[in-house]
């Protein structure tokens, strides 16, 4: 190879070495770690919390497959969120704009297809797994004292997140979502004594329009959130506080 | 078939990063079949022939095409509710936690969730 020619990685280095102070990015590392380490660790002791944290044994009696079902659907709302926050910054909820801004968000946004996509399959697999998950702790009894209040929470949970689906579903107003939430609104109309009060608090009225659009993005965006995220919160504590269920 | 207790850091940690990694490639494997599709904008005055909820809904939908629409929505109302209070109630003795020591409650978990999966298969294709 003749003596002018270097590689790319070579070039590379030579760039990185004249043009990088390498020596003031590793003083701010030890800056940074200094403090973390240092002046915040002294204040706040959030070592010896990290510490314990990382270092909590976890009982070797949870399955490894059937055991994780919970904490995937924990990753799967995590998911929603993101992926609903990015949505929520191009999606309309007007009867004339919803359609246009999810074809708006298919089309031209960049990946906004992908992330449309993700958050409807992710709403899907975080119904099947929060089931599956149920079912487990059913079947193993994992509810029994002093855990009953962690399974009152979890049912609820599950509730809420089908409760997310079905308005969820209307946003994109389409035939289908339309469709979907007339028979919903239906057999809500069916229950007895309360259906017709029930039937019209759901649509904002007597025929699914603006109004329904309107409190079921609400709902979906602002209301069903904050509260799932209170008995998710409650669950959580809960199973930290008193370990994971294992038979005696 | 029990493993030995482990650290959460980095054994346990390990394991459900694995998890979600098998459930990003789920995810993007489902998007990249078959991404979102979207249907028609709502048209309240013409309605389409098949009229069907999401697939979760469809065992309770199919089950109200059986059964008279009041009973079976004051029975779902019943079952959620029994579902949700019954710990405080029943299946209390923690001693006995083998399937066959509750085959009561056991057993009607498993025919809760035949028949749902049942109903969910038979509201699919009907």
């Amino acid at each position: 190879m003749a003596e002018g020619r270097k590689s790319f990685a070579d070039r590379a280095v030579e760039w990185i070495a004249n043009n990088v102070n390498l020596r003031a990015l590793v003083n701010l590392f030890g800056t940074f770690t200094g403090f973390l380490y240092g002046e915040l660790d002294e204040r706040l002791e959030l070592g010896e919390a990290v510490k314990k944290q990382l270092r909590k044994p976890i009982s070797g009696r949870v399955s490894r497959w059937w055991g994780c079902f919970g904490g995937i659907t924990f990753l799967l709302f995590m998911i929603q969120v993101v992926t609903g926050v990015l949505l929520a910054i191009y999606y309309r909820p007007t009867v004339d704009g919803a359609h246009d801004s999810i074809l708006f968000i298919m089309n031209d946004v960049r990946y906004g297809w992908l992330i449309r996509s993700v958050h409807r399959y992710a709403a899907e697999l975080m119904v099947l797994t929060v089931m599956i998950h149920m079912v487990k702790i059913f079947l193993s009894g994992a509810y029994k004292p002093p855990r009953e209040l962690t399974w009152v929470s979890g049912v609820l949970l599950l509730l809420l997140t089908l409760t997310f689906g079905f308005t969820g579903y209307l946003l994109p107003w389409d035939q289908r979502a339309y469709w979907a939430t007339t028979v919903g609104t239906e057999m809500a109309h069916s229950v007895p004594l309360v259906g017709e009060y029930l039937s019209t608090a759901l649509k904002g009225g007597g025929v699914i329009g603006q109004r329904t659009l309107s409190r079921f993005y609400a709902l979906h965006v602002i209301i069903l959130p904050w509260v799932l995220t209170f008995f998710l919160m409650s669950h959580l504590l809960m199973i930290r506080r008193q370990g994971a269920y294992e038979p005696q | 078939m029990a493993r030995k207790d482990h650290p959460f850091f980095p054994h346990h940690a390990l394991e459900q990063a694995l998890q979600f990694f098998i459930l990003v490639a789920v995810l993007l494997a489902l998007t990249l079949w078959r991404p979102a599709g979207l249907a028609d904008k709502a048209d309240p005055l013409n309605t389409p022939e098949h009229v069907k909820p999401e697939w979760y809904f469809l065992a309770e939908y199919q089950m109200l095409k059986v059964v008279p629409r009041t009973v079976g929505i004051v029975g779902m109302g019943l079952v959620a509710a029994l579902i949700l209070v019954f710990p405080f109630l029943l299946d209390r003795d923690k001693a006995k936690y083998r399937p066959l020591q509750r085959p009561l409650f056991f057993f009607s978990g498993i025919i809760f969730v035949v028949s749902y999966v049942i109903l969910t298969v038979w509201g699919h294709y009907s």
